[in-house]
């Protein structure tokens, strides 16, 4: 599965997925592409689910897409008047919902080839679920990543995602725990990342723990989550192996004297 | 057991079923196998046959299930 070799000057592709929904991918596929975008990387975001879309919102740029994918579909704009700046190397390839029905399979893949020489990452934000979006998502993607939360139902179901996607001959399948929660792992009352991706059978690319609010359009440098996601790019990119510890404010005396008296 | 161990066992199991992926023509041929088998020694009604495939400690257990004339019910771990 994983040869690491990937060509100079053509795009890696990954899809971000996880069979249950709202679990956390636009979350991660959005914040993954920031922090890329941040180490210079020329990133693009491509809404995969292209009915429920919600890469824009979560970006905050809802209000100032001009153009869809479906209108590329049909010939009326062309790919290159439909990629939206977002921020310095963060680009995004937006739907908002309407005429879905062109956004086939095939359009993806053809798109995904025509644009592989143009960005160093694409980044496709699939929908919940083993259907057909889920088929479109993954089909131009050589890369997979699969959020689950702690939760017995995300795991199975990300499992589950995990042996489908091992059927079209992925480069490499990684794991995100999302909304993990340092206390409940440190206290040994929930499983922990390692834990899960072992049961998985799959390599851990990163953990992102559970924050108050996540607002990856405004203030997202400032949060905790955004460390996570850092981590996780030096990880794709760099091929670095620091996993984010969400424990780590739980352990040794003064932290817990911190926490007890505050 | 805490939340955290009964999560582990369950989830155990839970994927244990998902990892053991036989193909439809596997299940049918060994659906056939066993009907014969059966057939030889019971008036076995036609159809009646289940057979489950199910984790059982760190292996599989298959478990036949038919009915027949000349028997109730008739539960076997193969
Ligand atoms: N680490 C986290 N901490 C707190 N809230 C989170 C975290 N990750 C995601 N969320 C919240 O969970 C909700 C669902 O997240 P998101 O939309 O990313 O999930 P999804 O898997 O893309 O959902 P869908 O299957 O509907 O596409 C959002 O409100 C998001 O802000
Ligand atoms: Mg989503």
């Amino acid at each position: 599965m994983e040869d690491g070799s990937y060509t100079i000057g053509m795009a890696r592709t990954m899809v971000i997925t996880s069979g249950k929904g709202g679990v956390g991918k636009t979350t991660c596929c959005a914040g993954i592409g920031t922090a890329l975008a941040a180490r210079g990387k020329k990133t693009l975001l491509m809404e995969g689910d292209v009915g429920l879309n919600n890469l824009d919102a979560v970006l905050a740029v809802e209000d100032k897409i001009l153009y869809e994918m479906s209108e590329v579909a049909c010939g009326k704009i062309s790919l290159f008047e439909c990629i939206m700046p977002i921020r310095d190397n963060l680009f995004l390839l937006p739907s908002i919902g309407t005429s879905v029905a062109l956004l086939t399979a095939e359009f993806f893949m053809e798109t995904i080839e025509k644009l592989r020489t143009e960005f160093d990452y694409i980044l496709i934000d699939s929908p919940a679920g083993l259907e057909e979006g889920f088929h479109r998502s993954v089909v131009g993607a050589q890369e997979a990543i699969i959020v689950t939360t702690p939760h017995v139902t995300s795991i199975r179901d990300g499992y589950k995602t995990s042996r489908v996607i091992a059927q079209y001959d992925m480069k490499r399948i990684e794991l995100i725990v999302n909304r993990v929660r340092g206390e409940y792992v440190y206290k040994k009352e929930s499983l922990s990342p390692e834990e899960i991706a072992d049961m998985m059978q799959l390599p851990l690319c990163g953990v992102i723990p559970e924050e108050n609010v996540i607002n990856l359009g405004y203030a997202m440098e400032r949060t905790v989550a955004a460390m996570s996601f850092s981590l996780i790019a030096a990880h794709i990119d760099g091929g670095e192996r620091k996993i984010f510890d969400c424990t780590s404010s739980y352990k040794g005396w003064k932290n817990r004297l911190k926490r007890w008296l505050s | 057991m805490n939340g955290r161990e009964r999560d582990i066992t369950r989830l155990n199991r839970m994927l244990q079923k998902e990892r053991l992926q036989l193909p439809n023509e596997a299940i049918e041929l060994l659906k056939s196998e066993v009907y014969s088998v059966f057939d030889s020694y019971f008036d076995v009604i036609k159809n009646s046959l289940e057979l489950s495939v199910l984790p059982a400690g760190k292996g599989y257990e298959v478990i036949a299930k038919i009915k027949a004339d000349n028997v109730k019910k008739l539960r076997v771990t193969i």
